[in-house]
């Protein structure tokens, strides 16, 4: 009994020894270790527990005191496999009500385990945990995976993210390789970002379709530094207030929809590489979708079959186009690269001064080939060629913007010059050589043109000037070849078409002209 | 482990039986009987005190594994709490920086068997 006792008390002893040898071999204090000491300055976990474990550490020695300590190893092991195992989700809906406990009970069981097995590790053989682990590990990702297929709120996978990060955060303190799990928040990071680029274009469609059209209009000197401070749209001096902004409060919003969802999953990815790429590529995304919604919303609505609202689109489009420099500026500082080798070589300062400037680019205005249409890919292709222009420039942004700035205006053309044709159709039945006094004269049809005309000059006003200048032309053109045409044509001056063959001749007409 | 083993029984039952020839022994005036006794018993009495002690050991063990396994979701919340409640307060004021060697010491009333 002495010598049972004795070899017991060697047992402890040698267990004190373990553990003081293994606080020396521990490497010098780094960031991680420091996180993992701050968790050890509270009050120890199992004694706020109150969990005790010494008949584990009993039971050990007497094994091992009596030269059956593998005995004891295989009985542990065996027993605490097979709880592992039995740790099952609960029946419940949500990811919280079904999962947390479980991922928490697995918590519990590891920190349990490692503790247990920092303590008795003469005994257990060394692979036991990691093997535990290993599978515990497998269970969880599954899981992990088959929710983030059922999950459809970016709030929801933000809050699994955050319980997840604390759960790697804790078992990784106690030893724990929780590398296959941090992959896990990849994914969970790249779905989250899915989802709110679903949402960012939720919100797209609806400042689209409730906020785009009419002009912003600035009335008190906050709301002109806060659109300021935030975009940089406004002139560097301050006009006299209120002030008529050219575009609409389209432009302002689905700015700031796209920061918040970048920032979004800039907070999202704290903690995870690779976020600066990410975030490019989110916002460049987000705008190339924002530019082809604009196209089709162009194309698509029935109440854009005016020329003002498509101008304002355009100009809108135009605006954004012009901003890029600063929302790539804002990126880059949400992304953290500002300073560093990665950094734009513009700051945003330079970008906001260029811009205010008057721009020394020609950035949003489109290429007017010969034929009088509008080419996005070179203005694109020029501003993809800039050295200095940041990565939104270059980027699917700045193509699909130029793109759909180019079908708009193309689109304000053909709505205008259709209503022309429209209004050279109803000439066909004006009376040009009137005998007295007549409703369709040709002084009445004659001052519905130019209301037209003068209609369409003020709807123009806010494109670019070369944009509205080949428009006009266009137009112009239009209208002289066909006054041309009226005054040679013999039997429009005498007035005597054959009504049963008339829309022969209007085709006659579009002909000649 | 308040409870007594079958040996453990058996185990004081025999160390009163024996005792008990001792006294008997003694009375009779048996001449070096009670020492001769004890030498007789003593192998067999530190088998049995060594089966007793890893029975009442095992039975221990089995409570406490009983015991954790129905902590287990316990002990894991209160470990994430802390850690989220230490990730706010880094966020709020930074993380603390100590001595890791000091602090890293398990707590004796755990660690030491």
């Amino acid at each position: 009994v002495t010598s049972s006792a004795s070899t017991r008390s060697g047992a402890a002893r040698q267990a004190r020894q373990q553990v003081a040898a293994r606080q020396r071999r521990r490497p010098p204090p780094t960031d991680e270790a420091s996180r993992i000491a701050s968790r050890r300055v509270e009050e120890p976990l199992m004694d706020e527990l109150k969990l005790d474990f010494r008949p584990l550490f009993q039971c050990a020695a007497v094994y091992s005191a009596l030269g059956i300590g593998s005995q004891f190893a295989t009985y542990y092991t065996e027993n605490r496999r097979k709880q592992a195992d039995l740790i099952d989700p609960a029946d419940a809906d949500t990811f919280f009500d079904k999962y947390g406990p479980y991922f928490l009970t697995m918590a519990g069981f590891f920190i349990i385990e490692a503790t247990a097995v920092e303590a008795i590790s003469s005994m257990v053989v060394p692979s036991h945990l990691s093997a535990l682990w290993a599978a515990a590990v497998a269970k969880l990702k599954v899981v992990l995976q088959e929710q983030l297929k059922l999950c459809r709120s970016a709030n929801t996978l933000r809050d699994m993210k955050a319980f997840v990060v604390y759960f790697n955060d804790t078992l990784r303190s106690y030893g724990l390789d929780v590398a296959p799990l941090v992959a896990a928040q990849h994914d969970m990071r790249s779905y989250f970002v899915e989802l709110s680029q679903r949402d960012a274009t939720d919100e797209f469609n609806r400042i689209i379709v409730e906020d785009g059209g009419t002009p912003v209009l600035l009335r008190t000197e906050a709301e002109y530094n806060r659109l300021g401070a935030r975009h940089a749209l406004v002139p560097q001096k301050r006009p006299h207030l209120p002030y008529h902004a050219a575009y609409s409060a389209l432009v302002p919003h689905v700015l700031d929809t796209v920061l918040d969802c970048v920032g979004d999953v800039r907070v999202f990815s704290a903690d995870l590489p690779g976020v600066a790429t990410l975030l490019w590529r989110t916002a460049d995304q987000l705008i190339a979708d924002l530019a082809r919604r604009i196209t089709a919303h162009a194309r698509e609505t029935p109440s854009l079959h005016s020329v003002a609202a498509r101008v304002q689109l355009s100009c809108d489009v135009r605006h954004i186009i012009e901003v890029l420099p600063v929302v790539d500026c804002r990126v880059s500082r949400l992304a953290g690269v500002v300073g560093s080798h990665e950094a734009l070589d513009i700051t945003e300062e330079d970008a906001y001064a260029a811009l205010l400037a008057g721009g020394s680019s020609n950035e949003g205005d489109l290429v007017v080939d010969e034929d009088g249409g509008f080419s996005a890919s070179e203005a694109a292709a020029g501003a993809a060629n800039l050295n200095s222009a940041p990565t939104l420039r270059r980027g699917k942004a700045a193509v699909a913007l130029f793109e759909a700035q180019a079908t708009i205006v193309g689109l304000v053309r053909d709505l205008t010059l259709g209503s022309i044709n429209e209004f050279l159709d109803g000439a066909l039945q004006v009376n040009w050589a009137p005998t007295g006094g007549n409703a369709t004269d040709p002084r009445g049809y004659i001052v519905d043109v130019v209301t037209f005309l003068e209609g369409s000059l003020i709807s123009m006003e806010p494109l670019t000037e070369p944009v509205r200048n080949s428009l006009l032309s266009a137009v112009f053109t239009r209208v002289a070849q066909f006054l041309g045409y009226l005054l040679c044509n013999e039997a429009v001056r005498t007035h005597q078409f054959d009504r049963r063959d008339e829309s022969r001749r209007r085709s006659a007409a579009r002909r000649a002209v | 482990v308040s409870s007594t083993t079958p040996t453990e029984g058996r185990f004081y039952q025999a160390l009163r039986g024996v005792a008990a020839l001792e006294r008997a022994l003694d009375d009779a005036r048996v001449v070096a009987a009670p020492a001769r006794v004890w030498s007789l018993c003593a192998p067999a009495f530190c088998q049995c005190f060594a089966r007793v002690s890893r029975e009442k050991s095992m039975q221990a063990l089995n409570e406490w594994l009983e015991v954790v396994r129905r902590r287990a979701l316990e002990v894991g919340k209160l470990a994430l709490d802390r850690t989220a409640r230490r990730a706010e307060r880094e966020r709020q004021h930074g993380p603390s920086v100590i001595d890791v060697t000091a602090a890293t010491a398990p707590s004796d009333a755990v660690a030491t068997p």
